[in-house]
């Protein structure tokens, strides 16, 4: 069933993306957001939908960083860093950890606030670096937000993080244990996001993130300020994954550090990779279909072998194989992604593709 | 006053000195021809103009304005916009992009109006993109708007570097070798293009190899050979002069 979602999802993104028809975009983008509002009435497997709702946050985070990477060209390998601030800030702020039981919604909005600002703080010292470096750098920053929370045990409950989170309500109605508010809040986040990337793209500010991704001298003598418009890139794209750190702590009820490490950013950047680094379809597509892999191929998969073989065999130790072999083979086989964009497209088949279709 | 005045500018590459103790003044409104032979430091006094080097001695100003500590960017804002000898168009861009990121200093569009995609966001736009496909035109290669810069023939790139150059309207265009590439009518265009540039109230200096062209269309000329400026003047007073001579035919290099 979860399948049957993801296949109706990623084939309205393809058939977005295949249409130049502005109107027929806009029809379908309608029509699969009216399916996955209504399908919950007629198909009501909570499992299916928490699996949506946590690849719905991912979809977000994968917007985000899009801006950063996608965008402006910063390869930053650290995102996981503001995933982490996004959910501590619920969780620190909506528990019994201090006491404190500030609503949901508030710390939606702070949170992404706060991701922002970290974004900006975090991004500053790496505004001269390049490539490598800035990958680096962004690494390292990656590793130290987590390693902070697990050492700040008197605020963070260290290595075993906060538990008992609030349950959300909304209007007074408590979302009780049902993940269907969170999917239906993630459905709304991701439709934001995309009307947020789409408006950026289009921007004063989106040319000049493309000016410097393509040519940072050129874009300084076209008088953009190529600093602060890094930092932007950095803080904007930060404050999508501090919503969706919300979303996802207050979905589990619980924050760790362990939930925040390289892997989610690597994760994160895998599903730029396999979807189309800076096209914004293309990075949906990307993260739908790597946290369904994730999250219900993987263990079907692995149930599969154990009650065939009679083994158990965990295979959530190979996940980082398996992200390995099919990033491996996007390389090989498309490396502009799976739906890339024409810049994308030429800059990996220039052959005058492009003429003929202009 | 001068728009452009340097005196005494120096820039050391360790022990080489690519310019010179270089004194200029270039008046306002006029077409100025810089020459000289290659490695005579002719980029890099560009590269000076627009802080891509800091240059170790002298002083540099534009309109009274010092440079000396200013940014490229800050540069930029006060009316300067350059081409490249090697073209630096954002390849993976539409000739329309291109021109548009020009423009940059021309709108006020924030990054509320971004994220929001306001009225303002929205009217800045179509005003840029509107200005940028009469830049095409203006420059003479409307109708190329949606191709990638990557894709476009040599001529075409130079003339694209040369709107997105236009599009931020500078009060000093520097042109680095524009007319290198081009065929002999695309020249004539070149020449063409350049004085209507002139005209429409900007001040041009530009680098060029090409003899014929940079006689025909300046009214003055510098000549640098090894950094120094070994010669100024109109026209005919560089043919004639025996250092350029010199320069250009006689001393061994
Ligand atoms: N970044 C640099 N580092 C070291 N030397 C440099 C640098 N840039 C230029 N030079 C040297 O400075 C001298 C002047 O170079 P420049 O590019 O200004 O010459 P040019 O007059 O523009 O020549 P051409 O006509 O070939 O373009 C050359 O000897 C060059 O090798
Ligand atoms: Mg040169």
């Amino acid at each position: 069933m979860i399948y049957a979602y993801a296949f109706v999802a990623i084939a309205a993104c393809v058939a977005i993306e295949r249409f130049h028809n502005r109107r027929a975009k806009i029809a379908i983008a309608l029509a699969l957001a009216a399916f996955l509002a209504i399908a919950p009435r007629f198909y009501g497997n909570e499992a299916v939908f928490s699996i949506l709702a946590d690849a719905a946050v991912y979809v977000m985070l994968a917007l985000g960083l899009n801006i950063v990477v996608g965008f402006a060209g910063l390869l930053d390998l650290g995102y996981a860093a503001f995933f982490a601030i996004g959910a501590y800030t619920y969780g620190m702020l909506a528990s019994p950890q201090f006491g404190l039981h500030l609503p949901f919604w508030v710390l939606l909005f702070l949170a992404a606030a706060l991701a922002a600002l970290f974004g900006a703080l975090l991004g500053a010292p790496t505004l001269r670096l390049h490539g490598d470096y800035l990958a680096i750098v962004t690494l390292g920053f990656g590793e130290i937000v987590p390693q902070i929370f697990q050492n700040l045990t008197k605020y963070t409950g260290g290595p075993n993080g906060i538990a008992a989170l609030d349950i959300p309500s909304f209007f007074g109605h408590s979302f009780g244990a049902s993940v269907m508010p969170y999917y239906y809040i993630a459905l709304l986040g991701i439709v934001a996001a995309l009307w947020i990337s789409r408006n950026l793209r289009e921007s004063r500010l989106g040319r000049a993130w493309m000016a410097i991704r393509e040519d940072e001298l050129a874009a300084k003598h076209a008088g953009i300020n190529v600093l602060r418009s890094k930092l932007a890139a950095f803080a904007i794209g930060a404050s999508f994954s501090g919503i969706g750190g919300v979303l996802f702590a207050a979905k589990l009820a619980l924050v760790s550090p362990d939930l925040f490490g390289f892997q989610v950013s690597v994760l994160i950047v895998s599903m730029l990779v396999l979807g189309g680094m800076g096209n914004i379809v293309g990075v949906v597509v990307g993260s739908l279909l790597l946290t369904i892999v994730n999250s219900a191929l993987l263990p079907q998969i692995n149930s599969l072998v154990d009650t065939t073989f009679h083994t158990t065999i965990d295979l959530s130790n190979i996940h980082f194989l398996i992200y390995g072999a099919i990033l491996v083979g996007i390389m090989l086989f498309r490396p502009e992604g799976l739906l890339p964009n024409r810049e994308r497209r030429d800059e990996f088949h220039h052959n005058g593709e492009a003429e003929a279709e202009a | 006053m001068s728009l452009l005045e340097l005196s005494g500018v120096s820039k050391r590459f360790g022990a080489l000195t690519a310019v010179a103790n270089v004194t200029l003044g270039v008046e306002e409104g006029a077409i100025f021809g810089i020459i000289g032979p290659n490695g005579a430091g002719k980029s890099t006094l560009f590269n000076l103009l627009t802080a891509i080097y800091r240059f170790d001695e002298g002083c540099i100003a534009i309109d009274g304005t010092s440079l000396a500590g200013m940014t490229t960017q800050e540069i930029a804002r006060l009316g300067v916009a350059r081409t490249f000898q090697n073209l630096r168009l954002l390849g993976n861009a539409s000739a329309l992009a291109n021109v548009m990121v020009g423009e940059h200093l021309l709108l006020r569009a924030n990054i509320l109006d971004a994220l929001l995609n306001t009225t303002r966001e929205r009217r800045e736009r179509a005003e840029a993109e509107q200005r940028a496909r009469e830049l095409l035109r203006f420059v003479g290669i409307a109708g190329i708007d949606e191709q990638f810069a990557r894709n476009l023939s040599y001529g075409t790139q130079r003339r694209l570097e040369i709107a997105r150059a236009l599009a931020a309207r500078p009060r000093l265009l520097l042109l680095d070798e524009p007319a290198a590439g081009l065929n002999p009518s695309e020249k004539r265009d070149l020449v063409a293009l350049i004085r209507s540039i002139r005209d429409g109230g900007a001040t041009v200096l530009l680098i060029e190899h090409d003899m014929g062209l940079v006689m025909n269309l300046c009214e003055r000329i510098a000549v640098l050979d090894y950094g120094e400026k070994i010669a100024e003047g109109t026209p005919n007073e560089i043919r004639e002069h025996p250092r350029v001579i010199e320069a250009y035919l006689g001393a061994p290099a």
